[in-house]
């Protein structure tokens, strides 16, 4: 069929088409042709006796039989009437014989009575076919006939359908002998509008098949320059490797040529990953995955392999195409981020992994859990111990709390942190974090025998930005109110108090960075002569607005960030500079705890204690209210200062929880009397005693006392006559700014 | 004068002659033309209108000395009747001279008889729409509307002249069978 060109099928299809219709219209034609022509042959019949019939019948009604009888008679002379008969009641009026085998029909007309028109006889006429079969056969003949024509036009039709699709096969054969690079031209071949268009997409296609060709040889370049590339039959011989391949694997392209594909394969790869890429390959469908291999020299390497079965025309398996990527490296490096992203004790992620999964997180619900004695377990029982304790306390949450859709992480030190599944209902959140406190103070933890308790709080929050910070401040609120779950979002104070240092922080970071930080002096008097001989240094903020800010408001803040060493920083700046040009006076500043732990801090100090060779008027208070942990720390510090020629005072002294003997290893030169044992002192007894001890106690020591908040003339007379040996307040003297020192 | 002589006797012998005998008449024809008669009155599409009392009333209409011819006449016409109508038929023969205007019938058969007394019967009949039927062809000339003969074969005559003023409404196939006389 393929051989049969198309003018001569388009012409066998005409021609069949032309049958099949000329069939129908023969047969519909021919038989309606016959049945009417018979009808019209027979309705004739039937005129003749339709016409004299009534003069038949009236002549018969008129008992003018003979003439009836005439008139049938005269029926059979005409043409093609072959016999008949007249018979009205009894009478036959008139027959004619007729030979049966003459091809003829009948027809039965009846004769009525002219008045009462009730039939009475009937004519009987026997009609020759003759006519009919003439019509029939003329007919026929003349179909013949058109028949005959239109095959003589189906030919010639031919002829010129086929004059009309040379060009196409002439363009068919140039196209099929087309190589690529070659011209095609079709500029010769005598051009129909129809066919210059099929000439003109071939072209097109032919350029669009060259673009595609060499853009295809660009990609299959790409792909062997980037990827690793080999081809395989369908039962897994290699039958082409890139250099890639070949460079990658380390075998000779001769070694990896026809041999299996398992041929790298490594030898912990599980062999189901096998039987899973034939399966898909076999169902005709792209496998995606990453392979372990091993190269010739046995050196294991990562591959993201996509395996691509290639298909013939009739979706047969005709080769399998794998293009890998070397993944080595990035494997390798996600193995490390595991690690890294892993918290070795527990096996539990850790704040890196925290952070990451937070980011994905549209609704946030955290908490951080703190187990309260870790420090204890740690320092009594040791790391190992404390590390068990975490470690069995995370398999606990794994168990108890991933159920639940927690995500548990282990953070620093005694902490873990729980991430709620999206959408996670709060208070439900809220119920299992609940739950897992008292879980952890039902847990049964033994060290060595002993039974230890573990006792946490958690602190939770639904803010994403700052969810460890939140989480944070919740989980201290808790800790310092005793409760065992805050939920930072439920404290207002303890927002209100976050957003306060974060504006005060915010308020000194620019200070700091225009310059706004600033000095004022307040006088100490000497008792015995009512001189000023001292002046102490008190730090202040200068607002936006010009307006002073008192420390109480600022530097608490200040001390849980690192700007508080560079307060302290400026004030040392400032103080030194000024008293540098001021030689009669001395000055103290305050040092807090945090100072004398600072390393920088007290390296800044030491270092312009030398720059102004200011150290013999210099005195540095130390507040006893802040607590002294380490009072190794604040001796060595002491000492240091004191070969500076530098005084130590305890400020506020009378707060704190110091008592005269960590005076005495403190080796200090001033105690500052705190104002809240001074303030009252001219009536309140109590304040008197305490004070009285204290002197007694510095003159003893042979330390000298300053009383603080001297603010009338009682307090004045009273401390007087104590004999305190400075005196401090606002009835002495308020504090000023620094620099208005210079101008006196 | 010998003419005189001879011819005057001849005419009063011939007229004595027609006064005292009876016509002649074809006993063939007188029995076909008393077959068709009633059929052929029938033949009229308003006959009954002219019926009274379901009786079509025949008048024939006979010459003196004719009397036989009538009763032979009235014989016939009662025998072919029998069977043709549900109307009864009565057949009363009255002579032409006795005929007067008063005489209506259905239809009129008229033997022979003088042209005058035949024209007159017609000229009723005519006026009544009646029809009538001659023995006589001849007597068309007399205005008589049918009349029937017999040569190889047995005609109706139709006398096309009276057809008109008679107003018979025959059944159209009668005309086809018909000969009509102009």
């Amino acid at each position: 069929m393929k051989s049969i060109s198309l003018s001569i099928k388009i012409t066998l299809i005409f021609v069949f088409v032309s049958i099949v219709t000329m069939s129908i219209f023969y047969t519909v034609f021919t038989s309606l042709f016959e049945k009417y022509t018979l009808q019209a042959e027979k309705e004739k019949v039937a005129l003749i006796a339709e016409t004299i019939e009534p003069i038949i019948s009236m002549n018969y009604y008129l008992g003018l039989t003979e003439d009836a009888g005439r008139l049938a008679q005269r029926i059979s002379e005409r043409k093609n009437v072959i016999g008949g008969a007249l018979l009205i009641g009894d009478e036959l009026l008139w027959k004619k014989e007729y030979d049966e085998s003459i091809d003829h029909f009948h027809v039965d007309y009846p004769v009525k009575d002219p008045l009462t028109s009730d039939a009475i006889g009937h004519i009987t006429i026997a009609y020759s076919m003759d006519p009919y079969n003439s019509a029939v056969n003329k007919m026929h003949f003349t179909l013949v006939n058109y028949l005959g024509l239109l095959s003589i036009f189906f030919l010639v039709f031919a002829l010129f359908i086929r004059y009309l699709l040379n060009p196409l096969s002439v363009i068919a054969n140039r196209v099929k002998s087309y190589r690529l690079g070659d011209r095609l031209i079709f500029e010769d071949i005598r051009m129909e509008p129809e066919t210059e268009v099929i000439s003109e997409a071939f072209l097109l296609m032919v350029d669009n098949v060259r673009e595609y060709t060499v853009l295809l040889e660009q990609y299959k370049h790409s792909v062997d320059e980037s990827s690793i590339v080999s081809k395989m039959d369908p039962l897994g011989s290699i039958t082409y490797v890139n250099d890639e391949f070949v460079r990658v694997c380390g075998f000779g392209r001769e070694e990896l040529l026809g041999t299996k594909c398992d041929l790298l394969s490594h030898p912990d790869v599980d062999k189901a990953i096998f039987e899973e890429i034939w399966k898909t390959i076999y169902e005709k469908n792209i496998w995606k995955g990453i392979l372990k291999n091993k190269t010739k020299s046995g050196v294991d390497y990562y591959v993201k392999s996509t395996i691509v079965p290639l298909l013939d025309e009739s979706s047969e398996l005709l080769e399998l195409i794998s293009i890998q990527h070397d993944i080595t490296q990035v494997v390798e490096q996600s193995e490390q981020i595991l690690r890294q992203t892993t918290d070795k004790n527990t096996g539990l992620p850790n704040r890196i992994k925290l952070s990451e999964d937070v980011v994905h997180q549209s609704n946030l619900i955290f908490a951080l859990f703190s187990l309260d004695n870790y420090d204890v377990i740690k320092s009594y029982y040791g790391y190992e111990a404390a590390y068990d304790a975490l470690k069995k306390l995370s398999e606990n949450f794994k168990r108890v709390l991933e159920p639940q859709g927690f995500q548990i992480y282990k953070l620093a030190g005694g902490e873990f942190g729980f991430l709620a599944k999206q959408d996670s209902d709060l208070d439900w959140f809220r119920q299992v974090c609940r739950f897992a406190i008292e879980d952890t103070g039902n847990f049964q933890f033994d060290v060595d025998g002993d039974a230890v308790d573990l006792r946490a709080s958690i602190g939770c929050t639904s803010n994403k930005a700052k969810y460890l910070s939140y989480s944070g401040l919740a989980l201290r609120h808790a800790m310092d109110s005793g409760k065992s779950l805050v939920y930072y979002e439920d404290q207002e104070n303890l927002i209100a108090q976050h957003e306060s240092n974060l504006l005060w922080t915010r308020k000194v970071k620019s200070a700091l960075a225009e310059d706004r930080i600033t000095l004022f002096v307040q006088p100490l008097v000497e008792r015995e002569t009512m001189k000023i001989t001292k002046y102490e240094c008190l730090v202040r903020l200068i607002d936006e607005k010009g307006k002073l800010i008192s420390p109480f408001f600022f530097l608490d803040v200040a001390k849980k960030t690192k700007l508080y060493h560079l307060i302290t920083s400026q004030v040392i700046s400032i103080s030194f500079e000024v008293f540098s040009q001021i030689k009669d006076k001395d000055f103290s500043i305050n040092l807090s705890a945090e100072d004398i732990l600072h390393k920088d801090t007290i390296a800044f100090l030491e270092e312009k204690i030398v720059e102004y060779n200011i150290g013999s008027r210099l005195i540095l208070e130390i507040v006893e209210s802040e607590g002294i942990d380490s009072y190794d720390e604040i001796t060595a510090f002491i000492n240091k200062m004191k070969a500076f020629g530098c005084r130590i005072a305890i400020d506020d002294f009378g707060t704190g929880y110091s008592n005269f003997s960590y005076l005495m290893q403190l080796n200090v030169d001033y105690i500052k009397i705190d104002g809240s044992l001074i303030k009252n002192i001219d009536h309140d007894r109590n304040s008197q005693i305490i004070c009285s001890t204290i002197l007694n106690f510095s003159s003893e020591l042979e330390m000298q006392t300053v009383a603080e908040f001297v603010h009338n003339d009682s307090v004045l007379e009273y401390v007087k006559d104590m004999g305190f040996d400075y005196l401090q307040g606002f009835h002495l003297g308020e504090p000023m700014p620094i620099y208005d020192l210079l101008n006196k | 004068m010998t003419i005189k002589r001879f011819i005057l006797p001849v005419l009063i012998v011939m007229l004595m002659h027609f006064e005292c005998y009876a016509y002649d008449y074809d006993p063939l024809l007188l029995r076909a033309q008393a077959t068709l008669f009633p059929k052929i009155v029938l033949l009229d599409q308003d006959v009954n209108v002219k019926i009274k009392s379901r009786e079509l009333l025949v008048l024939v209409l006979y010459a003196k000395n004719d009397l036989e011819n009538a009763g032979l006449t009235k014989e016939l016409i009662e025998k072919k009747y029998k069977h043709t109508n549900k109307n009864k038929m009565i057949v009363k023969l009255v002579m032409y001279d006795d005929f007067n205007e008063s005489m209506n019938a259905t239809a009129y058969f008229l033997l022979k008889g003088p042209g005058r007394s035949v024209e007159q019967v017609s000229n009723h009949a005519q006026g009544s729409n009646r029809i009538t039927f001659s023995y006589d062809y001849n007597d068309f000339e007399s205005n008589a509307l049918l009349s029937v003969i017999m040569k190889e074969k047995t005609y109706i005559y139709l006398n096309k002249k009276a057809l008109q003023d008679y107003g018979i409404n025959f059944l159209p196939l009668f005309y086809k069978i018909v000969k009509v006389i102009e």
